[in-house]
């Protein structure tokens, strides 16, 4: 045990959550664009251990790849070289088909900008992810208004997503990212696009289904504020993960 | 919510450009059921011709004729197998509405035993039979010109040139399709006092009506092989490929508008496809968000595809609802003009099913390409893409 090392380089993630089984599980991964001919490295040599039910805060300046290796976790993404592994599966093995149903079953996604499909009622937009699923309509009425009560918004079903305050809409985004009841959520500066107090909800909201349903969540954030929710705050420079990110304070 | 919720609230999203789209739709159907059934009136007494009557006309075309005498020789080789009758192709038209088309044919008074289907009131049939200038015409025929029992009449000819005078005598309806209600008939004696030295003593077909209609092939065969190598070679025919080949004279027309029709098909493809084209370029980000849900790419290639579809069937929907007022109108209108020419223009059932399978069909084939590339897109690229 090495918990005070705060100079545990790059296997510093390993040594924070030692305790618990890491549920992602990186090694040696590389990313790279290929863009005419020439090729543009975007993440080096990342090594990441994060355990199970922590969560955790991505930081970062702009272009340092944040959102790439969010994308990798979450399966929506290949590596160039490395392996990824999450809740168990090394996902560079797993087909495109293979990998849609995996993320319906490990992962919930959280955007900056939300991304309620505008047609549909915020009950419709929570429920469309058990769409996937065999559930009846009656168990997914349940599922959807359970996930709903979860975010506070049980009596705003009926809305549409431009009836509703960005707040709103990130926590029916929230509803719909935790309905299928997945052990991860990943979320891209899931208050860049909120006001502070609006902001504050959202990161409450999180806090609680971290502490809560026990769900393991990364999140990619430019705001040293919310940052602060997080246990964890892992900061990534020019494609490289930096020293052990200092915990955030306990609450 | 259900998938088929979701494919209909997209297709239904953008109302303004369905609705154009849907009428796009529906205009191309109207277009093509109106080209459709013309084309089917066009051919509509081939079909309903009969098995046993068949024709013999000149090898070289229907426009030229064959010596009387032939006649007679018809009926040698024919013998006691059918009977045998002739006439011409008049070609005059009425003074009063020089273009106006029908049909009038200088015959021999047998012809009308030949065809069974043509119902003349006794009293009418025996002033026709006994005035040399007496002219048969048909209650459509009768309704386009006001024309009656009893009224002198003049046509003009153009093939035959000259103006003949004739007193309407009958007026005939008919029990089969293969036969119209807008012809004309008159004595081909009286027609033939008219020729000059020259043109006299010559018929245009000889019918022959067989007892067995399996007799006909042989009976034709025969008749063919005795003029072989004389001055007028003949050919002889069922009513059917008579029929068929009398109307090729306008194949270029027709072709031309079963070209139009596949055309129009083409252009509704078109209207969808740029349609859908459109709507799933502008839901990329969507697309992208459901696939990172876990939707797989078949469920969006179902999705596009489905939305064409549902496009494509209100368009037809709409397209044959105003189809069969628009024909209905046009066929009063063609039958007023054109007599019993385009007889039978009605929408017929298995033209609205062709048509509306083929656009339904086409919905999908023109969602193919815009279904493929919201399909194949890169989840990665598209969320980066921030509207
Ligand atoms: N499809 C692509 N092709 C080429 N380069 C790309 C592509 N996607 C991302 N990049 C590059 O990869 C690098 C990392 O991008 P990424 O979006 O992960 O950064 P980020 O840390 O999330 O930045 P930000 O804070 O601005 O969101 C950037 O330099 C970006 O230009
Ligand atoms: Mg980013």
């Amino acid at each position: 045990m090495s918990d005070d090392n705060l100079e545990a380089g790059k296997n510093g993630g390993v040594a924070a959550g030692a305790a618990k089984k890491a549920i992602i599980k990186l090694r040696g991964v590389r990313k790279v664009y290929k863009r005419d001919q020439q090729e543009i490295p975007v993440l080096e040599g990342i090594d990441l251990d994060i355990p199970e039910g922590s969560f955790e805060a991505l930081m970062g300046p702009s272009g340092s790849g944040k959102t790439t290796l969010l994308n990798l976790i979450a399966g929506i993404d290949n590596v160039s070289a490395g392996t990824v592994e999450v809740a168990g599966t090394d996902l560079t093995r797993l087909s495109e088909g293979e990998l849609a149903t995996w993320r319906s079953r490990n992962i919930g996604f959280i955007f900056q900008f939300y991304n309620l499909l505008p047609v549909f009622t915020a009950f419709q937009n929570v429920e469309l992810p058990l769409l996937l699923t065999n559930l009846s309509k009656a168990e997914r009425k349940k599922r959807v208004e359970t996930a709903l009560r979860v975010v506070g918004l049980e009596d705003r079903m009926d809305h549409y997503p431009r009836q509703l305050s960005g707040g709103q809409e990130q926590r029916v985004a929230i509803a719909r990212a935790i309905v299928t009841d997945p052990t991860i959520l990943v979320a891209d500066e899931p208050t860049g696009d909120l006001d502070r107090k609006s902001a504050e909800e959202i990161l409450k909201l999180l806090d609680l289904l971290h502490r809560k349903f026990n769900k393991t969540i990364v999140m990619v954030t430019h705001d040293p504020a919310a940052a602060q929710s997080a246990e964890i705050i892992r900061r990534l420079d020019k494609g490289q993960l930096l020293a052990d990110g200092a915990a955030g304070p306990f609450r | 919510m259900s998938f088929f919720l979701l494919i209909f609230k997209s297709a239904f999203r953008n109302r303004l450009r369905t609705l154009l789209t849907s009428v796009g739709v529906a205009i191309a159907i109207v277009a093509f059921l109106f080209l459709r059934t013309f084309i089917g009136a066009w051919y509509g007494g081939v079909e309903n011709s009969a098995s046993d009557r068949i024709i013999v006309r000149n090898k070289i075309s229907i426009t030229f004729e064959l010596p009387l005498n032939y006649v007679d020789k018809v009926r040698q080789i024919v013998g006691d197998k059918g009977q045998v009758s002739y006439e011409n192709w008049f070609g005059a038209v009425n003074p009063k509405d020089e273009r106006g088309f029908f049909a009038n044919m200088a015959a021999d008074p047998e012809v009308f035993k030949m065809y069974p289907e043509i119902v003349i009131p006794p009293d009418q049939w025996k002033a026709y039979a006994e005035d040399r200038m007496g002219a048969i015409i048909g209650s459509h025929l009768a309704e386009k010109y006001g024309w009656k029992v009893g009224d002198k009449i003049t046509l003009r000819g153009t093939i035959y040139p000259g103006d003949y005078d004739m007193n309407v005598r009958a007026i005939y309806t008919s029990t089969s399709r293969a036969v119209d209600e807008a012809t004309m008939w008159f004595h081909w004696k009286y027609f033939n006092e008219r020729q000059s030295e020259t043109r006299k003593d010559h018929v245009g077909l000889i019918i022959i009506k067989v007892n067995d209609a399996s007799q006909s092939t042989a009976v034709g065969q025969a008749i063919d092989k005795t003029f072989a190598s004389s001055a007028a070679e003949t050919r002889t025919e069922s009513e059917k490929q008579f029929q068929l080949e009398f109307l090729s004279m306008a194949s270029a027309l027709i072709s031309a508008i079963q070209v139009i029709s596949g055309v129009v098909l083409v252009i509704l493809m078109l209207i969808l496809a740029n349609t859908l084209a459109m709507a799933t370029r502008e839901r990329t980000t969507e697309y992208a968000v459901m696939r990172a849900i876990g939707f797989q790419q078949r469920h969006i290639v179902g999705m596009v595809v489905g939305e064409g579809f549902v496009i494509a069937l209100t368009g037809a929907v709409l397209g044959v609802a105003l189809a069969t007022p628009i024909l209905k109108f046009f066929a009063q209108l063609f039958e007023k003009q054109m007599g019993g020419f385009l007889g039978n223009f009605d929408l017929e059932l298995r033209a609205v099913v062709l048509a509306v399978v083929v656009a339904l069909a086409l919905g999908m084939a023109a969602a193919a390409l815009p279904a493929r590339r919201a399909g194949k897109l890169k989840i990665v690229d598209a969320l980066r893409r921030v509207e």
